[in-house]
C-alpha cells in the first residue's frame, strides 16, 4: 500500500491547490488576470493537462483554469512545466481571489482598458494576507455590467461623464432612444433631461447626429459587498466618483483595511458591511481617500 | 413611401440584427456618396442601435420624424465605402 505523504493543506491551498475527494489528486487553481491567456499559455496548459493530470482543464465561473486529477508528487512537475509560459498557480484561501474582467478596450461600447486595469490592480493587491476571507474583484467596461460587478466584493465599473449643448441639440430624440435609464426624454417635441437617473453609460454619446452630446471624461464606479453562494447579497454602490486610476487603487486599499479591521473570521465583506453598516465603510473611504466626488 | 431621391424607405421595424445591418448596408450601396435614403425604424433601443452604427461608420443622419412608435431617419452616405456594420448589434449585455 502507499504511503501517504506528509503535506500541509492550508499551506497547499493558499498557493492555488485544492484537495479532491478523491484520495490524495488535487485540483490546481491556476492564475488567469482578467481572463487572458496567451496561445502559448493555452499550449502550456495542454501539456501539463496531458503530463501531470488527466488530459483535460476545468475552466471556472470566474474565468479561470484548473487543472485537475493531479497526483500530490505531481505538483512541483506542475509548476515547472507551466512556469515556462508564465503561469502561475493561483490563489484560494483569505485572499484576493482571481481578477475578472471584460474586454473593455475591445468592445464598442467599452469606457475604460479592463484589461489594463485588471493587471494594474492584480499588482496593487499582490501579497496582501490577513484578510477574514475570500475577497473577489470584478472589473466590467461599462454600465452593461457584462462582468457582473455587482456579485462581486468589489466590483468596478466603467463610467463616461457626459454633457449637452443644448445650443447644438435638434430635439431629434435618438438620444432618448439610446438612453436605457430614461435619464433623457422626448417630451412636447423637446429633449429633457434628469440626471439623477444617468448611468453614465455614454450610449447617448455614440447616437447624437450632430454631436450635441460630448463625452467630458471617463472614470469609474465602485460596488462593495457582493457576494453569490448559500447567502447571496448584491454589492452597494460606493456614493463616489472616482476620477483615476490611483484614486481607485487607494480605494481599494482602503477597503480591504476597513475589511480587515471589521471582519470576523470567515466572515464574507458584504455580511460585515451588514453587521458594521456601509455608512462606517463610506466614512472611512471618505477620510482616507483624497480626490473622490460625491455622485 | 419613398427617400428624397426617389428610392423606397428601407422599413426596419420588426427586424432582427445582424439581418437588418445587411439590409442596411444593401440599401446605402445602392446609391452614391453624398446621397440620402430613407430609413424606417422602430423607436427605442432598435433605432438607437443604428443610429449608433451608421454614425460610426461615417454616415450622416441629416433628418427625423418619429410617429408613436417608429422613427423615419434621412441618411446621407458617407463618401467612402459603403458601410462597415459588421458586429454592431443591441447595445452590448442584453444578448449576454
Ligand atoms: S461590460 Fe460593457 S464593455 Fe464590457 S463586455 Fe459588456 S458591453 Fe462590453
Ligand atoms: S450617459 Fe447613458 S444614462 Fe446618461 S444620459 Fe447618456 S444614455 Fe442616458
Ligand atoms: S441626439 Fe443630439 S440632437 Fe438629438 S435630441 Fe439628443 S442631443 Fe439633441
Amino acid at each position: 500500500m502507499s504511503k501517504t505523504p506528509a503535506y500541509d493543506l492550508n499551506k497547499l491551498k493558499s498557493t492555488g491547490m485544492m484537495k479532491q475527494k478523491q484520495g490524495d489528486l488535487f485540483s490546481v487553481r491556476l492564475k488567469v488576470v482578467g481572463g487572458h491567456i496567451t496561445a502559448e499559455q493555452l499550449r502550456a496548459l495542454a501539456d501539463a493537462a496531458e503530463r501531470h493530470g488527466v488530459g483535460h482543464v476545468h475552466l471556472t465561473t470566474r474565468q479561470g483554469v484548473e487543472v485537475p486529477c493531479v497526483a500530490y508528487e505531481q505538483i512541483e512537475a506542475l509548476r515547472e512545466t507551466l512556469a515556462g509560459a508564465d503561469v502561475e498557480f493561483g490563489a484560494c484561501g483569505p485572499r484576493v481571489r482571481t481578477i475578472t474582467a471584460c474586454q473593455g478596450s475591445l468592445c464598442r461600447y467599452g469606457l475604460i482598458d479592463c484589461q489594463q486595469l485588471a493587471r494594474s490592480v492584480d499588482a496593487h493587491v499582490e501579497g496582501i494576507e490577513g484578510l477574514p476571507h475570500k475577497f473577489k474583484l470584478a472589473i466590467t467596461g461599462c454600465p452593461n455590467g457584462c462582468i457582473k460587478p455587482q456579485e462581486n466584493d468589489l466590483g468596478i465599473m466603467g463610467q463616461s461623464y457626459v454633457e449637452r449643448d443644448a445650443e447644438l441639440c435638434l430635439d431629434c430624440g435618438l438620444c432618448a432612444d439610446a438612453c436605457r435609464p430614461g435619464a433623457l426624454t422626448i417630451e412636447h417635441g423637446g429633449l429633457v433631461e434628469d440626471r439623477s437617473l444617468c448611468n453614465n453609460c455614454g450610449m447617448c454619446v455614440g447616437v447624437c447626429p450632430v454631436d450635441a452630446i460630448s463625452a467630458t471624461g471617463c472614470g469609474y464606479a465602485v460596488f462593495v459587498g457582493g457576494k453569490m453562494g448559500s447567502e447571496p447579497r448584491l454589492a452597494d454602490r460606493l456614493p463616489f466618483e472616482v476620477g483615476d486610476e490611483s484614486i481607485l487603487l487607494n480605494v481599494i486599499t482602503a477597503t480591504l483595511r476597513w475589511y480587515t479591521e471589521n471582519g470576523t473570521e470567515k466572515e464574507r465583506f458584504g455580511t460585515t458591511i451588514d453587521r458594521v453598516g456601509l455608512d462606517n465603510l463610506i466614512e472611512s473611504l471618505t477620510d482616507e481617500v483624497q480626490g473622490l466626488s460625491d455622485v | 413611401m419613398t427617400s428624397e431621391t426617389g428610392d423606397d424607405a428601407l422599413v426596419l421595424t420588426g427586424g432582427t440584427c445582424p439581418a437588418i445591418f445587411n439590409d442596411i448596408d444593401a440599401h446605402l450601396g445602392a446609391v452614391a456618396p453624398g446621397e440620402t435614403v430613407k430609413l424606417i425604424a422602430s423607436a427605442g433601443e432598435q433605432v438607437a442601435s443604428i443610429a449608433r452604427g451608421l454614425k460610426a461608420d461615417g454616415h450622416t443622419i441629416i433628418g427625423t420624424e418619429r410617429d408613436d412608435d417608429s422613427v423615419s431617419m434621412t441618411v446621407r452616405r458617407q463618401s467612402g465605402s459603403p458601410s462597415d456594420n459588421a458586429g454592431e448589434c443591441c447595445p452590448g449585455g442584453s444578448c449576454r
